[in-house]
C-alpha cells in the first residue's frame, strides 16, 4: 500500500501542497480529482521522485520511500504516465521503450523489445506503430499508449496516470478504462489523476479531491454525485452558462475552404477538404488526433502551404479576417519565456496596432495587454509577467484574448479546452459563443465529443484526412465514435 | 535589475578568492598581483585608454554574437567574419589617398561591414534554404577566412617591396579619428557605443527585432504566427557578420593601418563568453567587453611587476565565466525562494490564495 503523510511543498510564494495525506491500496483504483493548479501533478511528482517535498513522508508497503529520487521510486515499483508524453521525438518507438523496463541487459536488442511490447500491447488491446517509426510522426494518442506501455514494462506495483484520457477518442476511452480495471485485477494500485468527473466516478474505487493544495474530500463514487464533486473541486460552483446554439443570423459566408489537399512525403494528410462557414455559426470538426487536424490548422494559420486547393476568409481586412488558436499552447501558441505583452505581439494585426514605422510602442503594448488581462479575467501579475508563470487556464484565456482582440471574422480553435478545468472551460466556451452571436464564425476542431455536441450547430468528422458532414441523427457519441474510426458506411 | 549587476559582481568576487588561492600556491602575493593588474588596466590615463582600445573589437564581436544568439542562430564564426571585414578594409584602404576623411573612412568601414555580412550571409543562406547547421558552417569558414588573410598578405595584397608578409598601409585619409594622442583612444569605441545603443533599441523596441527574438525563443510559435523564419535567418546572420566585419575594419583603420598575417587573437570566440555573461544585452556587453579588455591590458603590467605569467589572466577569465554561469542556476532562485518563504509563513493564507 502506498501511503503519503503530511506532504508539503512550496514553489516560491505558492503553497502547492499543504499537509496532504493520500493512500492507494493494492488492487484499487484511486481517482485524484482537482482543478488545474490544485496540486495533483505536484503530488504525483513527489511519488515519482521528480519533486522533493519540503516536508512529509511516503511509504510503500510500510517501507519508507527515498524522496526526490526518480530511480528509487522506479525501483520501489512506482511508474507513471505523464500529462504531456515524455518521449524522445527523434527516437523510434522501440528505442523509447528500450528506456523502459523490458530489457535490462547492457546490449539493447530492439527486436526483442518490440516482440515483448507487441505481446503486452496485444494483451492490452493496443495497436503499435510500424517498426522503427519515430515518435515525431506519431499522434498524441499513440504517444500516450506508448507511455502506458513503457510504464507497465517496469511491472510496477503502483501505476500513476496523470490526465491520460484527454487525448483519447470515446471508443478508446472505454477500452482504456477496461485496461485500468484489468490492472487493478492484477493486484496493482492504480492512481488516475483527472479533472473529469464522469470517468473518475466510472472507474474509481475511491476518490480523493484536492483543492488549492489541500485534500478537501475522501469519498467513493457511491457516496457522491457529479455536482457535489464539482463543488468540492471548485469550491463554489462556477456559473457555467448552458451553451446555447445561436441561430444563423444571416447567411453571409465567412470562411470558404475549397478542395484543400495536403500531401507530405507522398502521404495524403488532407484529402480535398471543402467547407463553408456562415456568420453566427459554430461548426465543429471531430476526430481522433493525428488525422490531419493539426495540418489543417497550420494551413489556415498560413504556417504551411497546401498542396492544392484554396481557402478564403471574408472580412473587411483580409490580413486579420481569420485568427487561429493552435492546440498546443505551450509549443505553438505561446512563447513561455517571453512576457505577456510580447506574446500578444506575436499576432501581426496586434503588432501593427502598436507599431509606428517599424518601432513598437512598448507603453501602448503594455496598455493593450493590461486591458486584455482585465477584460478576459486573466490572472497575472501584470503585462511584464512571463507566460510561463501563468496557469494552464490563464494561458488559454490569453490565447483566446489575443485571437479575439484582432477582431477577426473567423476563429479557428483547435482543442481549445484541452487540459482546462471546469471554470476555465466554461469561460472559453462563453467567449466563443459571444463571438459567434456577434456575427463571427467559429471552426471548432476538437477530440472532445461532449464539447462539440454542446457547442456546434453543424458537425463534421475528419478521419485519415477526409472530411465528412454528419446528419443530425449521427449526433450521439457511439455513432460519432464509429465515424471517427473511419467506419463511415456502418 | 539588481540581479544583473549583483550576480556578475558576486561571481567576480568568488573568482578573485579562488585565484588568490592559486596565487598563494604559486608563491606570489595575491594583493600585489591584483594591484598590478588594476594598475596596468586603469592605473593611469594611458593604461585606461588602452583598456578601452583593447575592449573595442570585443564590443563589436560581442554585439555580433548577441544579435545572432537572440535569434537562436549559433554564429561561432565572428572571428572569421571580423577577419574578412579587416581584409576588405585593408584591400580598399590604400586606394583612398586624397579623399576627404569622412568619405574615405566611411568607405573603409562600409566595405568591412559588407565583407563580414557576405561571409556570414553564406551561412545564413545555407541555414535558411538548405537547413545546414550554422554552427558547423560558421566554424569552418573561420579557417577559410584565416587562410584567405594569409594568402592575401603573401599574394595579391603584399606590399610592393615583397619583403614582408603584410599589405600596403591604408591611406592616411582613411585612418580613424584619434582623440587624444599619444594615447590610442579613437572614434572606434564611440562607434561601438553608439551601435550598442542602436542594437539595444533594435532588439527590444523594433518590430523586426521582436520577430527576431520571438524566433529565437520559440521557432514553432514564430512560424505559426507567420514570422518569416527563412528571411529573418538570412538577414540576422548578415547583420551579425556585418557587426563583426565592422570590428575588423575599425581595427585596421584605428590601430593596425595595414594587414598582417594575423588580425584577431580570438576576439570572435572571446565574444561568445562576453555576450553570454552579458545575457545578450547589448548595453551589458559594453561593460563586459571593457572588463575583459582591461584584464587583457592589465596582464602585461602584472607580468612585469610580479613575474606572473599573463596566461594567468586567461585562467581568471575562464573562472569568471564558469562561476558566473554556475551562479545562473537555480541555486540563486532557491535562496530567493527561501527568503520569500520566510515572508510567506507570516501570511500563509494569502500565499495559498495566490495558488
Amino acid at each position: 500500500m502506498l501511503e503519503a503523510k503530511s506532504i508539503t511543498r512550496h514553489f516560491g510564494l505558492t503553497l502547492a501542497l499543504d499537509r496532504v495525506d493520500f493512500s492507494a491500496r493494492p488492487g484499487e483504483i484511486v481517482a485524484l480529482l482537482g482543478e488545474n493548479g490544485a496540486g495533483k501533478t505536484t503530488l504525483m511528482k513527489v511519488f515519482t521522485g521528480a519533486i522533493r517535498p519540503d516536508a512529509g513522508a511516503v511509504t510503500l508497503e510500510g517501507a519508507p520511500l527515498a524522496l526526490g529520487s526518480p530511480d528509487a521510486a522506479l525501483r520501489a515499483g512506482i511508474a507513471a504516465v505523464h500529462q504531456s508524453p515524455m518521449l524522445f521525438e527523434r527516437f523510434s518507438w522501440e528505442e523509447n521503450l528500450a528506456l523502459g523496463g523490458f530489457d535490462a541487459r547492457a546490449k539493447i536488442d530492439l527486436d526483442a523489445i518490440a516482440a515483448k511490447a507487441r505481446e503486452l500491447a496485444k494483451h492490452l488491446g493496443f495497436e503499435l506503430p510500424p517498426p522503427r517509426a519515430t515518435i515525431a510522426q506519431r499522434s498524441v494518442a499513440e504517444r500516450v499508449r506508448l507511455e502506458v506501455l513503457r510504464a507497465l514494462s517496469f511491472d510496477p506495483r503502483v501505476l500513476i496516470l496523470d490526465e491520460p484520457t484527454g487525448v483519447l477518442a470515446p471508443n478508446e476511452l472505454n477500452a482504456f478504462l477496461d485496461l485500468l480495471r484489468r490492472l487493478r485485477g492484477e493486484g496493482r494500485s492504480v492512481i488516475l489523476v483527472t479533472h473529469k468527473l464522469a470517468e473518475a466516478r466510472a472507474v474509481a474505487d475511491r476518490i480523493t479531491v484536492l483543492r488549492n493544495g489541500r485534500v478537501v474530500a475522501e469519498t467513493t463514487p457511491a457516496d457522491s454525485d457529479e455536482n457535489t464533486l464539482a463543488r468540492l473541486m471548485i469550491g463554489e460552483l462556477a456559473p457555467s452558462p448552458e451553451p446555447q446554439i445561436h441561430p444563423v443570423a444571416n447567411s453571409v459566408t465567412r470562411l470558404e475552404i475549397d478542395s484543400l489537399s495536403y500531401r507530405n512525403d507522398g502521404v495524403m494528410i488532407l484529402d480535398r477538404i471543402s467547407l463553408r462557414l456562415d456568420a453566427g455559426e459554430i461548426a465543429g470538426i471531430a476526430g481522433v488526433d493525428g488525422n490531419g487536424q493539426a495540418e489543417l490548422v497550420e494551413i489556415l494559420a498560413g504556417a504551411r502551404d497546401a498542396t492544392s486547393g484554396s481557402f478564403r476568409a471574408v472580412g473587411a481586412d483580409p490580413a486579420s479576417a481569420l485568427a487561429v488558436i493552435p492546440q498546443d499552447r505551450d509549443l505553438d501558441g505561446l512563447i513561455l519565456d517571453m512576457q505577456l505583452w510580447e506574446n500578444l505581439m506575436l499576432a501581426a494585426p496586434l503588432r501593427a496596432r502598436v507599431a509606428r514605422r517599424g518601432w513598437l510602442d512598448v507603453a501602448g503594448a503594455n496598455e493593450l495587454c493590461r486591458s486584455a488581462l482585465a477584460s478576459f479575467r486573466i490572472r497575472a501579475s501584470g503585462p511584464d509577467a512571463l507566460a510561463a508563470s501563468l496557469s494552464g487556464g490563464n494561458r488559454q484565456r490569453l490565447e483566446v484574448a489575443r485571437a479575439l482582440m484582432q477582431h477577426p471574422r473567423v476563429l479557428v480553435a483547435h482543442n481549445v479546452t484541452r487540459g482546462l478545468d471546469l471554470a476555465a472551460t466554461a469561460d472559453v466556451h462563453r467567449l466563443l459563443l459571444e463571438f459567434a452571436s456577434d456575427g463571427g464564425a467559429v471552426l471548432l476542431i476538437s477530440s472532445d465529443l461532449d464539447e462539440l455536441l454542446a457547442m456546434t450547430t453543424r458537425l463534421f468528422v475528419i478521419s485519415r484526412g477526409k472530411l465528412c458532414a454528419t446528419e443530425s441523427s449521427d449526433r450521439n457519441p457511439e455513432r460519432l465514435g464509429l465515424l471517427m474510426a473511419g467506419r463511415w458506411s456502418e | 535589475m539588481l540581479g544583473t549587476i549583483g550576480k556578475p559582481a558576486a561571481a567576480i568576487a568568488l573568482a578573485i578568492a579562488l585565484i588568490s588561492l592559486v596565487l598563494l600556491a604559486l608563491g606570489a602575493s595575491p594583493a600585489g598581483v591584483f594591484i598590478a593588474l588594476w594598475q596596468g588596466a586603469f592605473g593611469n590615463w594611458i593604461a585606461f585608454t588602452d583598456s578601452l582600445v583593447k575592449a573595442t573589437p570585443l564590443v563589436f564581436t560581442g554585439l555580433a554574437i548577441a544579435v545572432a544568439f537572440s535569434a537562436a542562430l549559433w554564429n561561432i564564426g565572428a572571428d572569421g567574419q571580423l577577419v574578412i571585414g579587416a581584409i576588405a578594409a585593408g584591400a580598399v584602404g590604400p586606394f583612398l589617398e586624397g579623399w576627404p576623411r569622412p568619405l574615405a573612412l566611411s568607405v573603409v568601414l562600409l566595405v568591412g561591414a559588407l565583407g563580414g555580412a557576405g561571409w556570414s550571409g553564406i551561412c545564413g543562406y545555407l541555414r535558411a534554404r538548405r537547413n545546414t547547421n550554422e554552427v558547423i558552417s560558421t566554424i569552418m569558414l573561420n579557417f577559410v577566412a584565416a587562410q584567405i588573410l594569409s594568402w592575401t598578405v603573401h599574394g595579391p595584397l603584399m606590399e610592393t617591396s615583397r619583403a614582408y608578409p603584410e599589405s600596403m598601409p591604408i591611406a592616411s585619409s582613411a585612418e580613424m579619428y584619434m582623440f587624444a594622442p599619444p594615447t590610442r583612444l579613437n572614434a572606434g569605441m564611440l562607434l561601438a557605443l553608439l551601435l550598442a545603443v542602436a542594437i539595444f533599441f533594435f532588439l527590444f523596441r523594433s518590430a523586426a527585432g521582436f520577430q527576431l527574438r520571438a524566433m529565437g525563443k520559440n521557432r514553432r510559435a514564430a512560424n505559426f504566427f507567420g514570422i518569416p523564419i527563412a528571411s529573418i535567418t538570412i538577414w540576422t546572420m548578415a547583420l551579425s557578420g556585418a557587426l563583426a566585419g565592422l570590428g575588423g575594419a575599425v581595427q585596421i583603420a584605428a590601430i593596425n593601418h595595414r594587414l598582417y598575417e594575423k588580425v584577431s587573437p580570438g576576439w570572435g570566440f572571446e565574444a561568445i563568453a562576453i555576450a553570454l555573461v552579458a545575457r545578450l544585452n547589448p548595453l551589458a556587453i559594453v561593460a563586459a567587453a571593457i572588463f575583459f579588455g582591461a584584464l587583457d591590458n592589465g596582464s602585461q603590467a602584472m607580468q612585469r611587476a610580479e613575474g606572473v605569467s599573463p596566461v594567468l589572466v586567461q585562467v581568471i577569465q575562464a573562472m569568471v565565466i564558469l562561476i558566473l554561469l554556475a551562479f545562473d542556476t537555480s541555486a540563486w532562485g532557491n535562496i530567493r525562494d527561501a527568503i520569500a518563504r520566510g515572508r510567506a509563513t507570516q501570511a500563509p493564507s494569502e500565499a495559498a490564495a495566490d495558488a
